[in-house]
């Protein structure tokens, strides 16, 4: 079995635009090969009417992504890598929820949001249409995460996320985190938990075999530590890819915007269609009607 | 490892899987503004007593860890008994300030129950 392929969900984006870049170089060779970058969204504001002018901008996913010169430069240096975006929304208020689902936040690849009362958290688990639950250790959660709710986002296929950046600063803070991951992680019983970094500089980076290693610290099981870096993030992907899809079975692909590998079935069809018709042409019209009449070429439906 | 006289032709082995005494750590430290291959070994060795002593209390920092090497650029072999391995390299993974308020991190590049586990690294080149 191929070695797995660690991730880190959480870089800030915001924080240091300067930096990124360094941090992401820092990322790689730690040996991490999928990074997302986060757009921290502090509220959802706005509707229709009179709240319109509240409304805030997000912005755009394709403006968070490193171009693509950066990107073929850093895998020219024999990195495998894959970047995607990410963004977090904080709930404050039960009745701005429906901004997800608005074509601005469902252009990210992942989609986070971070509960802040019973309210939400009852939301986001039951109905919204996310990948990520995002928890910050660093402050109160406002809400205790009950199990029947966690088990229907797990269900659902939702992740529940920690990130470990408030437990590198000293003192009382760093105790407090690790209690409530402790608690988190019974609540969870241990499953669909990713733990990424939430880091702004590289300093607050750690490699992916000191993140298994505290993950153990939150009393997972060596197992699920090692998931919660790889397998699970890729569930998270996986996820996410389904939200695009109908009913997660089917997708529409343009036959012509298939990749380099599949051209194949392009000119399949295609020979398919001619010969039908040559056949039609030429053959008598007694034979037409046992003829099976090959089906025009049309749009693949991928499975 | 040890082959019976009788099945020597075909092939069979025995991997024992008992714990090991010690663990390896090939680990990176980083501190911020200072070069990596400036550091000395007894410095090295403060910075980690300091980390188990922040995290585990003096009782945690009498724990033996060695430094078996310093490779330069910071990196070095280390050597900790398995017993408590776990609570000691977290303890490390969460220091993040040296005692003159610079800001450091010690990152794990490759860990190994055998010494010589960490003559290779199959991440490398991928």
């Amino acid at each position: 079995m191929a070695p797995p392929m660690y991730a880190d969900l959480k870089l800030d984006w915001k924080a240091m635009p300067d930096n990124l870049l360094e941090l992401v170089e820092t990322a790689l060779s730690l040996g991490y090969e999928r990074i997302a970058f986060n757009n921290h969204v502090e509220e959802l504001k706005g509707g229709k009417g009179k709240r319109q002018r509240e409304k805030n901008e997000i912005l755009p996913a394709a403006e968070i992504l490193l171009n693509a010169e950066t990107l073929k430069g850093l895998q020219v240096r024999g990195h495998r890598f894959e970047q995607l975006s990410r963004v977090t929304a904080v709930l404050r208020d039960a009745a701005n929820t429906h901004r997800i689902s608005s074509p601005e936040v469902q252009a990210y690849d992942l989609i986070a949001v971070q509960p802040t009362d019973d309210r939400t958290f009852q939301l986001a688990c039951s109905s919204l249409d996310v990948d990520l639950i995002s928890l910050d250790l660093s402050e109160h959660l406002g809400f205790v995460p009950k199990r029947p709710l966690v088990r229907l986002a797990a269900e659902r296929g939702i992740h529940f996320e920690l990130s470990y950046r408030p437990a590198l600063s000293e003192g009382p803070m760093r105790r407090y985190v690790l209690s409530q991951a402790l608690t988190l992680v019974t609540a969870l019983s241990g499953r669909n938990i990713i733990i990424s970094s939430g880091a702004r500089e590289t300093l607050e980076l750690r490699s992916p075999c000191d993140v298994v290693n505290l993950a153990k610290l939150f009393s997972l099981s060596s197992i699920q530590a090692k998931d919660a870096v790889s397998r699970n993030c890729r569930a998270v992907l996986k996820h996410a890819e389904s939200r695009r899809t109908c009913k997660s079975v089917l997708s529409v692909v343009k036959m012509t915007s298939l990749p380099a590998w599949e051209q194949h079935l392009h000119q399949q069809l295609d020979r398919q269609g001619r010969e039908g018709r040559e056949k039609r042409d030429s053959s008598p019209s007694t034979e037409c009607e046992t003829d099976q009449e090959t089906p025009p070429p049309q749009k693949k439906l991928k499975v | 490892m040890r082959m019976p006289e009788a099945m020597s032709t075909t092939s069979y082995r025995t991997i024992s899987v008992n714990s090991q005494p010690y663990l390896y750590l090939r680990i990176q430290l980083t501190v911020e503004g200072e070069d990596a291959d400036k550091i000395t070994p007894v410095q090295f060795k403060f910075l980690i007593v300091q980390a188990l002593k922040e995290n585990m209390g003096e009782v945690g920092a009498a724990t033996p860890v060695d430094v078996l090497k310093l490779l330069g650029q910071g990196i070095a072999l280390l050597r900790m008994p398995n017993r408590n391995a776990e609570r000691l390299w977290a303890a490390l993974t969460l220091y993040g300030r040296t005692p003159s308020d610079k800001r450091c991190a010690f990152r794990v590049l490759q860990v190994s129950p055998f010494l010589m586990g960490l003559a290779f690294d199959s991440r490398e080149g991928r």
